[in-house]
């Protein structure tokens, strides 16, 4: 079988644990948890009730939904052992690590996006933008997080036993990803904070933290399968 | 890995590095300074014996390159609680030409752990495996001639049971993947529907089982316990089976715990004990046995083992004919000055003693003494037959500082 049937078997192999109910029981929790903060946030103070409802989606269940939904994708080990099952006839290690973290980063984003956009909805009072357009970029945003953190988990799952190298990023961004400085711009938190208009890391534009998502899922998803390869 | 030393191998198919190694592949080379002084004690009667082999056609495990080496291997498996490991090898040495190779121990002994590195599972921490010349867990082709069962069976999880086998089938090359022809065949076709995580213990690894056993031109099939623990299993035929992959040349290794299921099928028995993988147990009519035993470190007699205990605990088996040991003689301690207030107690070295068993049918004996060193506490570091068959007088020669019964 080729390189793309490899990468093939561990998309559909992270897919349905993805469709599984570890996955839903993870995406139900961060629903409810959106839902519930956005209403209390527009209950509280109607004004710039939008502005803080997303804030904590980003800070709080964006890295946990794709935790869990990384963590699942890889079968909860390590990412070379969750290879395994589908490389053991002969497939390569590598491609089928690959379609796994392909997997586990369209689920991150798709859920983030998803998440995003339930704040947005459940904050929205006579004050806020204008609903439409703020759902539209408050999606892609946190696509573009929920990928990065794909990414950032991926990468994460190659070390240590059982794939615990993930819980390293988690921490990082849990500390230190609400910094402007270096350390923050390596996390993807900053970041979407700048998408969402919050500070800028390093003074960068909004365009160059987009840019800086979509690096960090595609480079540390590929090292990740890079270092799972045979 | 091969019971006897041959005298030419050819060595010409096998990659350069396996080529180079060649003298080497025939048995446990660390294990090869340990049997030297045994072995030149019977270099009187070597040259009669060596005369004879030369006329008679050596048996195919011997003149056939080995198909799976171990180097050296240090690796542990994952099989313990939390991941922990359950079993280690430790510096293992082997190689296994085709043929069927029982290798008896549990999983404590390490047998998962040589399963996970043979079958490409996982990488030893240190040393090397080759099957075929190349690395499974790095090499994929390899893998896709690799049939492996392994302790807790790990399928890919599909729609259905029957997915799994075609992608398996399409991932070793083969053109026409059947489900159905593969799993009906073996009684297992009620579960070709069925999806692959709400299958039993036993029915996924009937599937796993079925799957390592039509690898496509196999070179090594790794098996372990697959007498126990599966579905619809008909062990007879599951026996020609296996012999029947020996001999269109794959290295077939079952791994198992029970003595029975060993000699019951096995070519080769070979014994794995805390790690250490034994040559081939002696097995045939009659003859020699020679054992090798640590010898407890200074300060660890009181907790038993040794020579004296197996030899003590072998005096209650039937059917031994004689037994007879030469301990080994540890070198004396130099006391310690006067001048040096914390003298350096010097390193314990590993000392090994011999015995010799002498017994009309050498399977029985190596049970025996697999049983006996369990019971004493011992650990032995080898287990062969005396080559060459040492007449009675050599034997007399050869134990004189220990006794005999």
């Amino acid at each position: 079988m080729s390189a793309a049937g490899a990468v093939l078997a561990g998309f559909t192999t992270a897919g349905r644990r993805l469709l599984g109910r570890r996955a839903l029981v993870a995406v139900v929790l961060g629903v409810a948890l959106t839902a519930t903060s956005a209403v209390i946030e527009r209950s509280t103070a109607p004004a710039g009730a939008t502005d803080r409802a997303l804030t904590a989606t980003f800070r709080l269940v964006i890295p946990l939904v794709a935790f869990a939904l990384t963590a699942d994708a890889a079968d909860r080990a390590r990412l070379r052992d969750a290879a395994w099952p589908a490389a053991r006839f002969g497939l390569g290690r590598g491609g089928v690590a690959l379609g796994m973290v392909l997997a586990a980063v369209m689920g991150a984003a798709a859920v983030s996006g998803l998440v995003a956009v339930l704040a947005v909805l459940a904050a929205h009072g006579p004050g806020s933008p204008p609903l439409a357009r703020d759902a539209l970029v408050s999606s892609y945003v946190g696509a573009l997080a929920g990928a990065a953190y794909g990414g950032w988990f991926s990468l994460g799952s190659t070390f240590l036993r059982r794939g615990r190298g993930r819980v390293v990023p988690l921490a990082l961004d849990l500390l230190f990803g609400g910094s402007a400085g270096v350390l923050g711009a390596m996390l993807p938190r900053s970041h979407a904070t700048n998408l969402i208009g919050g500070e800028a890391p390093l003074g960068l534009a909004q365009q160059g933290s987009a840019g800086i998502l979509v690096g960090m899922a595609l480079v540390l998803g590929l090292l990740a399968a890079f270092r799972t390869r045979d | 890995m091969t019971s006897r030393e041959p005298s030419t191998s050819p060595e010409d198919d096998l990659p350069e590095e396996e080529a180079s190694q060649g003298d080497a592949a025939q048995g446990s080379a660390p294990r090869d300074d340990l049997s030297r002084d045994d072995l030149s004690q019977g270099d009187a009667a070597q040259g009669a014996v060596a005369a004879q082999e030369a006329e008679a056609p050596p048996p195919l495990a011997a003149v056939t390159p080995p198909l799976v080496r171990l180097e050296r291997v240090v690796a542990s498996d994952d099989a313990g609680p939390h991941g922990d490991a359950r079993g280690r090898l430790h510096h293992a040495e082997a190689a296994f030409a085709p043929g069927v190779h029982m290798i008896l121990g549990t999983p404590e002994d390490g047998t998962l752990a040589l399963a996970h590195v043979l079958s490409g599972r996982t990488r030893p921490s240190s040393g090397r495996v080759r099957v075929g010349g190349h690395d499974p867990a790095r090499h994929a082709k390899t893998r896709a001639r690799l049939g492996a069962l392994l302790g807790a069976p790990e399928l890919p999880d599909t729609r259905t049971v029957a997915a799994v086998v075609e992608m398996a089938q399409r991932a070793r090359g083969e053109a026409r993947p059947s489900a159905a022809a593969l799993l009906d065949g073996r009684g297992l076709g009620r579960l070709l529907a069925r999806r692959p995580v709400s299958l039993s213990f036993a029915e996924a690894r009937a599937v796993e089982l079925a799957l390592a056993l039509s690898t496509p031109e196999p070179l090594c099939v790794v098996l372990v316990e697959p007498f126990a623990e599966v579905t619809s299993l008909d062990a007879a035929a599951l026996r020609v089976e296996l012999h029947a992959l020996a001999e269109k040349g794959a290295c077939v290794l079952v791994l198992t715990s029970s003595r029975t299921d060993a000699w019951a099928l096995g070519d080769h028995v070979h014994q794995l004990d805390r790690g250490v993988l034994l040559p081939a147990l002696p097995a045939g009519r009659g003859g020699e046995i020679v054992v090798q035993v640590e010898e407890p470190r200074p300060g660890e007699e009181a907790a038993g083992g040794g020579v004296r205990a197996l030899a003590t605990a072998l005096t209650e088996v039937p059917g031994l004919q004689a037994v007879a040991w030469e301990e080994a003689q540890r070198a004396p301690q130099v006391p310690s000055g006067g001048d040096t207030p914390h003298p350096t107690p010097p390193a314990p070295t590993l000392a090994l003693s011999t015995l010799r068993v002498r017994a009309a049918d050498l399977d029985a004996a190596s049970l025996s003494i697999l049983d006996a060193a369990t019971r004493a506490g011992v650990v032995l570091a080898s287990i062969r037959t005396a080559t060459p068959p040492p007449t009675r007088r050599q034997v007399g020669r050869t134990v004189q500082p220990g006794g005999g019964r």
